[in-house]
């Protein structure tokens, strides 16, 4: 009778765990387009319009939270027809400030290429999703984890449009 | 330069692209990288389920090392440096990729999407038998069973980078081996 193998005989067999593996694409275009773009960064600094960028995307979780804060839901106060109106307003204020910043860097980095080719799905998948929000917070305005929830995804969206074109790779 | 690190510096042969590299030399850059990028693919692969996680942290982990090289002070081999990189890489990847799904979804562990079937990728990525069953393992025991089985990661060093106790890294490990020793038996019968 054959005998069974092993998981240790498995992991000395190179056939079986092999230390290499081709990528099914070329994954260099990417990376030197990137490393380009950070030695082109490195001479000449970050430039004013990504700098505003930047400190607009942080506006955003300053509106959440403002929009947190003043949420009576928040400080246990009762509810008024006129708390929802505020509510809605300000969720639409958070909506509107975030579809201006979006289109501004969609402007600014228009000329520029991608580091990844696809961004732009990432991008619908992630407006899909503060569709999804949005049409939750109509029926709950006052829903504070809803809100947060919207914001993060608004900022995942700009850090998205942020990352794919002028990468800011983390600390390690 | 101390002597032992001129004798390493004989050793590796890295060494002298990583010193051009530094310089700002790119192309120097593309021979580390295709010396490599195989080896950092496979793990990124190992440790995602999914090659299009795996091409995104491949990249990842290059463009870092771009960034990050003049920190590496040659104590080590370049490829051990690129592939602590890469593992800390992978592990923050996959933690912002959860934590979005959570946030959006409000969904535990168990009940984020399934890693994607390779079989059905375009270009039918051809995987051996126990990478097609290590694929099938439970993310944390995957991640455990990458790092001690193949890439010889310590415990201590496991339950660092996971977050977890170095005890509960051994128990995701026996559990990898165990579920993998089981399919194993079942494809052998």
């Amino acid at each position: 009778m054959k005998k069974p193998n092993s998981i240790d005989q498995m992991l000395a067999d190179e056939r079986q765990f092999p230390e290499n593996m081709d990528p099914p694409r070329d994954l260099w275009p990417g990376i030197e387009q990137a490393i380009s773009r950070h030695q082109q960064k490195s001479s000449k600094g970050l430039s004013v319009n990504y700098k505003i960028a930047l400190s607009s995307a942080a506006s955003i979780f300053v509106a959440v939270l403002a929009i947190q804060l003043f949420n009576p839901s928040q400080s246990g106060l009762p509810q008024t027809p006129s708390d929802q109106g505020q509510s809605n307003s300000g969720i639409n204020a958070l909506v509107k400030t975030f579809e201006h910043e979006k289109q501004q860097m969609l402007v600014l980095f228009k000329d520029q290429p991608a580091a990844i080719n696809d961004w732009q799905p990432q991008l619908l998948e992630l407006e899909a999703a503060a569709t999804s929000l949005r049409q939750a917070l109509n029926n709950d305005p006052n829903n504070a984890v809803l809100i947060r929830m919207l914001g993060n995804t608004y900022q995942q969206q700009l850090d998205l449009i942020n990352r794919v074109h002028a990468p800011q790779w983390q600390k390690i | 330069m101390t002597a032992a690190v001129k004798q390493y510096d004989s050793e590796d042969p890295d060494y002298q692209l990583v010193d051009k590299a530094l310089e700002g030399d790119s192309q120097a850059f593309q021979q580390l990288y295709l010396a490599h990028h195989k080896r950092v693919f496979a793990l990124c692969l190992r440790m995602t389920a999914s090659i299009e996680s795996a091409e995104e942290c491949t990249q990842e982990a290059f463009i870092k090392a771009w960034r990050k090289l003049s920190s590496f002070n040659k104590q080590s081999r370049f490829s051990t440096w690129l592939h602590t990189l890469t593992s800390r890489i992978v592990l923050d990847y996959l933690r912002k990729h959860k934590s979005w799904l959570k946030l959006v979804f409000s969904q535990e562990e168990t009940h984020a999407p399934e890693p994607v079937d390779l079989a059905s990728e375009p270009g039918d990525f051809d995987l051996s038998t126990m990478d097609s069953l290590l694929l099938k393992l439970p993310e944390r025991a995957r991640l455990v069973f990458v790092l001690h089985g193949i890439e010889g990661y310590r415990h201590v060093e496991i339950a660092e980078m996971l977050k977890i106790s170095a005890g509960s890294s051994r128990a995701q490990y026996h559990r990898a081996r165990n579920l993998l020793q089981e399919w194993l038996d079942d494809e052998e019968a």
